[in-house]
């Protein structure tokens, strides 16, 4: 038996320090989701703890079916789609704070001006796409999910996710100038970036 | 034959992994050929290959995710302890069969409405046509009535006399061979004799002329 699943064990018969345990693994993935798709780090970190919670109140009746993880990104997908029809009763017309949107972080992870500068449009990109489509390419693009897998998980069709993450890179290329000068642009961000 | 819209539309499921060796192979080679697809391949795999860095960056200092770890902990030390039960679990899974959901396409759903309803109304007329009309349960009495009885009466009438019928005819029903064997044997004293009787050999006809006037 693997330290996961011993851990997963302990967390379903009520153990928190197990749970605790299990959530460190995971828990800069899941925040990492939750900030890119609702662009605020404290709602990031709100919404990230109640993925955790939920995971917590349902860990028992995980059946070791699936990886945990995958079982962790249902869960937080759930959350995340609960959050954006509770944003979306609130603010009907979606009305996107470009202070939050362009909130410059005040943590030391911004190692240099062209990190930032990308970092910062790719960020910009995001929210010029709807909830859905940005949500969309992150479990694409940064989760590894098929077409088929989060046309499953969001209850929309392929198509649908198809012509999100092409609208998502649309707009990438768009704020990072790659469609007037590719490779000259992105190179240089990509150096900053790697640097 | 290149064709560069389709190279196009398949570029990004290239770039994303959505596309078998086979499919990959062939749209690889397409770019060879063509200088413009060439680049807008370029373009996109550079753009996710920002975009990956920078989502994946860092998203904040060691201490950020200390502070953040304990607050999880906090809060799930807070959280009442949640047991499975395999009784929860029959409930659990009761529930979740109950409020299951399966996405069907719109026709076949309407279909499946319209069948059930057809089936309905199938069933109710057929339980109406065999279902036997509750008739009331006539209640018995017994009742005993002292009648008079009456008195039986014998009427003798003579109904008709033929007074001018001969007594003897002269006919012989005897002679007669006709497929009224059967019917009521004629007396004795009925019978018509037709002895010497000898048929004529010529058909005399007389016609008398006359007019309805002369009857008058």
């Amino acid at each position: 038996m693997s330290s996961e699943q011993e851990l997963i064990r302990l967390a379903q018969v009520g153990d928190s320090d197990a749970f605790c345990v299990l959530a460190e693994a995971y828990e800069r993935r899941i925040y990492s989701l939750a900030f890119h798709f609702c662009r605020d780090r404290q709602d990031a970190e709100d919404l990230s703890q109640e993925v955790w919670l939920k995971a917590y109140s349902a860990v028992a009746n995980f059946r070791f079916e699936s990886n945990f993880y995958t079982w962790l990104r249902k869960i937080a997908i759930n959350c995340f789609l609960n959050h954006r029809r509770a944003v979306a009763s609130k603010y009907p017309h979606e009305q996107v704070s470009e202070d939050s949107a362009n909130e410059r972080p005040a943590h030391s992870w911004e190692a240099s001006f062209h990190n930032q500068l990308v970092i910062d449009r790719v960020m910009q990109a995001l929210s010029d796409v709807t909830a859905q489509q940005r949500l969309i390419f992150l479990l694409k693009h940064q989760e590894g999910l098929t077409y088929e897998e989060i046309s499953r998980s969001l209850g929309c069709s392929v198509g649908t996710v198809k012509k999100s993450v092409a609208r998502t890179i649309a707009k990438l290329r768009e704020r990072l100038g790659a469609n007037e000068e590719p490779e000259k642009y992105i190179s240089c961000a990509a150096a900053g970036i790697l640097s | 034959m290149h064709n560069c819209k389709r190279t196009r539309d398949a570029l990004i499921d290239l770039a994303m992994g959505e596309l078998n060796e086979a499919q990959a192979r062939a749209i690889r080679a397409e770019l060879h050929n063509c200088d413009g697809c060439r680049a807008e391949q370029l373009a996109i795999a550079g753009t996710l290959g920002v975009s990956r860095q920078a989502l994946s960056a860092e998203h904040g200092s060691d201490e950020f995710w200390r502070g953040y770890h304990n607050r999880l902990q906090n809060r799930l030390k807070a959280m009442p302890v949640v047991e499975s039960s395999p009784r929860a679990n029959f409930w659990d899974g009761l529930r979740a069969f109950a409020t299951s959901s399966v996405r069907i396409p719109l026709p076949a759903a309407l279909a499946s409405v319209a069948l059930v309803c057809v089936l309905s109304f199938v069933a109710l007329s057929r339980g109406q046509v065999n279902q036997i009309p509750e008739t009331p349960i006539a209640k018995v009495e017994v009742h005993t009535v002292h009648v008079p009885v009456v008195q039986e009466k014998v009427v003798q009438q003579v109904i008709y006399r033929d007074r001018k019928r001969p007594k003897q005819l002269s006919f012989d029903y005897a002679n007669l061979n006709t497929a009224t064997a059967t019917a009521k044997p004629v007396p004795d004293s009925a019978k018509l004799n037709l002895v010497g009787f000898k048929p004529a050999d010529q058909v005399k006809m007389t016609i008398i002329k006359g007019n309805d006037q002369d009857e008058k």
